[in-house]
């Protein structure tokens, strides 16, 4: 086992320690009832087809390096006045395992509460309002499946995706027609995602990656308690690398994501029918020098998912989910043509079919099988063939398969 | 009293949908008839008919009417409240009584009959929808759980002891221990 693994496996067993004892001393010394303590934990495993890699080494022989453990904490001294705090452990393969971190950690003011409208801000570390799953992208019971769909929640930069420190003011409006709820803030993005760094700095620049002013906002539409739920969300991330000294001349760069979601579901009581679309999803690069020219790219992705609630504690999903990372070149032609790497990698169009079984209101269990055409949501980190490496030449012979196949098992607990 | 709450409260579900559903329950009966009559029916009644009795079986829960009573501590500061502020309540947005002073929530199991037939009549939202509101809360850090109980007599105990409780309780289970709050 390697250093990192060891380092996230202690992490997580610390966690999980805190958890069991805050929850047994919630129970010993009956904490006011203002305060809640809550978590979760997950382990996942997951199986490839072909050399394709997703969360560790899944193609030989499947991977077991998927787990999650969150614990979190709220405290309401008054109803206008809320203290909220999670910690997660988090291990995806490559692409995630840094150990623990504050996924989220603010205070929350409302100024206006009553039974028509709720107004307010928070300020802190705050979960980003994008599209309906990414707040709680990590808690295994709120996800429509074991894996978002990758189209529209990229887990290679989920830290980016999740959360930001900053300030954000929401809103809520209940009307005769329906509930509008509106959520806008002013943040610094968090850059650590490991596949992240490296989509910059190839895993051979050195230098540090940086977060600047960006904005970040929702407004939903729900009717009859959510039967209906509209909703448009969207970004401006911004953020700056700068290098450190080293043997060639680095140069400062800038980097830039647009996203862009429409999201719409419909909620019946044996099943739902959600859909998000992302037109635009812009990517801009400047200044990084010679080794990453500048940049622009507008990608396109959307899902369509079907969930059936066919007996109590059991739920099928279905789902069709379709990236491109160039809309002006949806199969890579070109970009293999300019770069002379797989044009399968930019592209992605993923069947997936899964099972939920919730044994207790508490413990879940589920299994998922997706068919996958391209390699668009592969980390490069994990996948060698897919980028090109100036430093260290990639040997083009751990080439990655097009058509390929994932399986996936998952148990979670919450509390 | 309970009576006239009872039908206070069967207005409170008359929200578009399931307004609609009660209609054809309430005209169930005269399906009957008419199945009893057969030679009477022209084609086109006879669709009309089909339609119906599909979607009875398809729509109609099975529930008796307003089975629920929402039902507070003693000390709430109100009466009544709009469907609008019970949904705000049991969603856990809406988080003090009209005098600022804090709201206490107290729920059944999610697959609990009561629960069921509580979120579907007085609320008009699925048992799911809770559900998924209130993780949504508990775990991006902008909201709490409600406080879960187990049995009806629990439930009439917690919020008779509770300040700021609200709950519900089946009509039978109620007595003077728990104020009734009619939605209106």
């Amino acid at each position: 086992m390697d250093t990192p693994s060891r380092q996230a496996c202690t992490g997580l067993s610390v966690l999980l320690a805190l958890a069991l004892t805050l929850s047994a001393a919630a129970q010993a010394f009956e904490l006011p009832e203002s305060v809640q303590i809550h978590g979760f934990l997950s382990q996942g495993y997951i199986s490839t087809s072909g050399s394709n890699n997703f969360f560790g080494h899944s193609s030989d022989g499947g991977s077991w390096n998927y787990r999650e453990i969150g614990v979190n904490g709220s405290w309401r001294p008054t109803p206008k006045l809320q203290f909220s705090m999670q910690v997660v452990g988090r291990d995806a393969g490559e692409t995630d395992n840094d150990g623990v971190r504050i996924d989220y950690g603010f205070a929350d003011y409302s100024f206006i509460s009553d039974a028509d409208r709720l107004w307010g801000a928070r300020v802190g570390r705050i979960t980003n309002p994008l599209g309906f799953y990414n707040e709680t992208r990590d808690v295994p019971f709120t996800r429509p499946s074991i894996l978002l769909p990758q189209g529209i929640y990229f887990d290679r930069n989920r830290n980016l995706s999740l959360s930001a420190d900053g300030v954000q003011v929401y809103g809520e409006q209940r009307t005769s027609i329906g509930d509008f709820y509106f959520q806008a803030g002013a943040v610094q993005p968090r850059t650590e995602d490991p596949e992240f760094q490296h989509g910059f700095t190839n895993g051979a620049f050195p230098g540090e990656l940086d977060g600047r002013l960006s904005w970040v906002g929702r407004a939903l539409y729900e009717r009859d308690g959510g039967r209906i739920r509209l909703a448009v969300s969207g970004g401006d991330f911004r953020g700056k690398y700068e290098p450190k000294p080293w043997k060639i001349d680095l140069q400062d760069g800038r980097f830039r994501f647009v996203p862009l979601i429409f999201s719409a579901q419909y909620n019946a009581e044996k099943w739902s029918l959600t859909s998000e679309f992302a037109p635009r999803r812009t990517a801009e690069f400047r200044g990084f020098g010679p080794f990453l020219p500048d940049g622009k790219f507008t990608g396109q992705s959307f899902y369509i998912q079907g969930t059936y609630r066919f007996a109590p504690k059991w739920e099928v999903v279905l789902r069709y989910d379709d990236l491109r990372w160039d809309k002006n070149d949806r199969n890579g032609k070109d970009w293999e043509a300019a770069t002379g790497f797989p044009a399968h990698t930019r592209f992605a169009k993923d069947w997936t079919v899964g099972l939920r079984w919730d044994i207790t209101p508490r413990i879940m269990l589920r299994a998922e099988y997706h068919r996958v055409k391209g390699t668009g949501w592969l980390a490069a980190l994990e996948n060698p063939g897919m980028r090109p490496n100036p430093i260290v030449p990639s040997t083009l012979e751990d080439d990655i398969d097009e058509d390929w196949n994932l399986f996936a098992l998952l148990a979670s607990f919450r509390f | 009293m309970s009576q006239i709450q009872g039908e206070k409260v069967g207005e409170a579900t008359g929200r578009p949908y399931l307004a609609s559903r009660l209609c054809l329950r309430f005209r169930s009966p005269v399906i009957a008839d008419h199945r009893a009559h057969p030679r009477r029916r022209s084609p086109c009644l006879q669709r009309a008919l089909l339609t119906c009795i599909v979607g009875w079986l398809l729509l109609v829960p099975r529930l008796p009417l307003a089975a629920e009573l929402v039902v507070a501590n003693p000390s709430a500061p109100v009466d009544a409240l709009s469907p609008t502020a019970l949904r705000a309540i049991f969603s856990m947005r809406l988080r003090s009584w009209p005098d600022g002073s804090p709201v206490r929530v107290f729920v059944l199991p999610d697959d609990a009959p009561d629960h069921v037939q509580f979120a579907k009549q007085l609320l008009s939202i699925f048992p799911h929808q809770l559900r998924r509101a209130w993780d949504r809360g508990v775990y991006s850090g902008t909201g709490q759980a409600p406080n879960r109980v187990e049995s009806e007599a629990a439930m009439r105990a917690a919020v008779a002891t509770t300040k700021g409780a609200i709950g519900y309780l089946p009509r039978e289970m109620v007595d003077a221990s728990v104020r009734v709050i009619e939605v209106e």
